[in-house]
């Protein structure tokens, strides 16, 4: 739905109906950007998924603020799009890690990377930041992509930070409804303090 | 504070408080994004500074729109948080400029770089753009991050341009509070901006 413009109201007017339903219900639910799910991860590591997406807006956004808890420096997190675990998502990283620029692709795969974060044996309290970008997540006609930018720091001796930058490809044309943030390693998740707000942008 | 889904009208519904207090003010103050300061220079200022930033919010956005004059042709836009000086900022750059990608990195410096905008050398209107994310800023438990993409523009010509992203983080597990962006040198420009944003819950 999308923005509705709000009138000028003369002295005397009366507040309406229409003006609660257009004008402040439409427009702060559909209207504008808004947050529509914020997770923090509590006592227990884990994945964190934002089901029930409502059709309402024309893109997305997520922001993480996140630490993986595997045990290695860094880890790779991934994204899954209505519960599609299949090999249907394909990826393409650019990164600088030190003084080292690289890229890389991968192909027919079922967890895309779209961010790098800390894993469970970097500096403690280090957490990464991701923005993530879903455009016109609603279509049903064509495949879904997104763009994310990032960040990760493992250390505080040289070599151990990283941004990154990811392009990710699902090859299905349904609309997104859910959205599975993971760390792909069968028994990984995120760790404690993990927090994950996903906004719906009006168009 | 969390966005509170605005409920149906119906003809003749009475207007309450609570539709005021919860589904007006709460939310737009606190409950859907939001700008929290915004600045524009009409002077040269050697730093531009958010203060009494409130706890209210998920996440922080700044959006700038920078020009240096320093007598160079660009320069860098940097931020401390919480007025913290110290050498408890660590980040790593990435950039493209012209045909040449690179990459490098910063640990245990006085403030945490955001971006490279034009300076004083730089052709004439040339204004760079800088986007930073802060994630999580008003927790108590952790080190903050962010990360940070800016554009830099000296000439009309090839190898005249950069696109510079950052990732950084700070030391510290303080909330924030208030952001100060500094230049690396000299001061910002007359008719720079910067807007801080709050990401709401």
């Amino acid at each position: 739905m999308s923005y509705t413009f709000v009138p000028d109201k003369a002295s005397g007017d009366f507040f309406t109906e229409q003006m609660w339903d257009a004008h402040i219900r439409d427009n702060l639910n559909k209207g504008v950007i808004r947050p529509i799910g914020d997770t923090t991860v509590g006592g227990t590591p884990a994945e964190i998924t934002f089901s029930s997406i409502a059709a309402d807006w024309a893109h997305l956004f997520i922001l993480i603020y996140g630490r993986g808890q595997q045990a290695s420096l860094s880890v790779d997190f991934s994204l899954r799009f209505n519960g599609d675990t299949g090999t249907n998502y394909d990826d393409q990283v650019l990164q600088g890690v030190g003084t080292t620029v690289s890229s890389g692709d991968v192909v027919t795969t079922a967890s895309p990377r779209c961010g790098l974060i800390p894993g469970s044996t970097a500096v403690a309290n280090a957490f990464g930041v991701a923005f993530i970008y879903l455009p016109f997540y609603t279509n049903s006609t064509n495949y879904k992509t997104g763009l994310t930018w990032c960040g990760a720091k493992w250390g505080t001796s040289a070599g151990l930070m990283a941004t990154r930058n990811c392009a990710f490809f699902w090859r299905n044309i349904a609309a997104i409804n859910s959205i599975n943030l993971r760390v792909p390693a069968a028994t990984t998740t995120f760790a404690t303090g993990t927090r994950a707000t996903l906004y719906g942008v009006a168009g | 504070m969390t966005y509170t889904v605005v409920p149906d009208k119906a003809t003749a519904s009475v207007f309450t408080e609570v539709n005021w207090d919860t589904h007006i003010r709460d939310n737009l103050n606190r409950g859907v994004p939001r700008p929290i300061i915004d600045t524009v220079l009409t002077a040269e200022a050697t730093s531009i500074t958010f203060n009494a930033i409130p706890a209210d919010y998920a996440h922080l956005l700044i959006l700038a729109y920078v020009r240096d004059t320093a007598a160079t042709i660009w320069t860098g836009c940097d931020m401390r948080l919480n007025g913290d000086s110290g050498a408890n900022y660590d980040f790593q750059m990435m950039q493209g400029f012209g045909s040449t990608p690179s990459n490098g990195e910063t640990l245990a410096f006085t403030a945490a770089a955001l971006g490279l905008v034009p300076a004083g050398n730089a052709v004439a209107n040339s204004f760079g753009a800088v986007c930073a994310w802060i994630g999580h800023y008003a927790g108590t438990t952790n080190n903050k991050s962010y990360v940070a993409t800016s554009s830099a523009k000296y000439q009309n010509a090839s190898n005249g341009l950069v696109w510079r992203s950052f990732c950084g983080h700070w030391r510290s597990n303080a909330a924030v509070t208030s952001i100060t962006l500094i230049p690396s040198t000299d001061s910002f420009a007359v008719g720079t901006k910067a807007t801080l944003y709050g990401m709401g819950l």
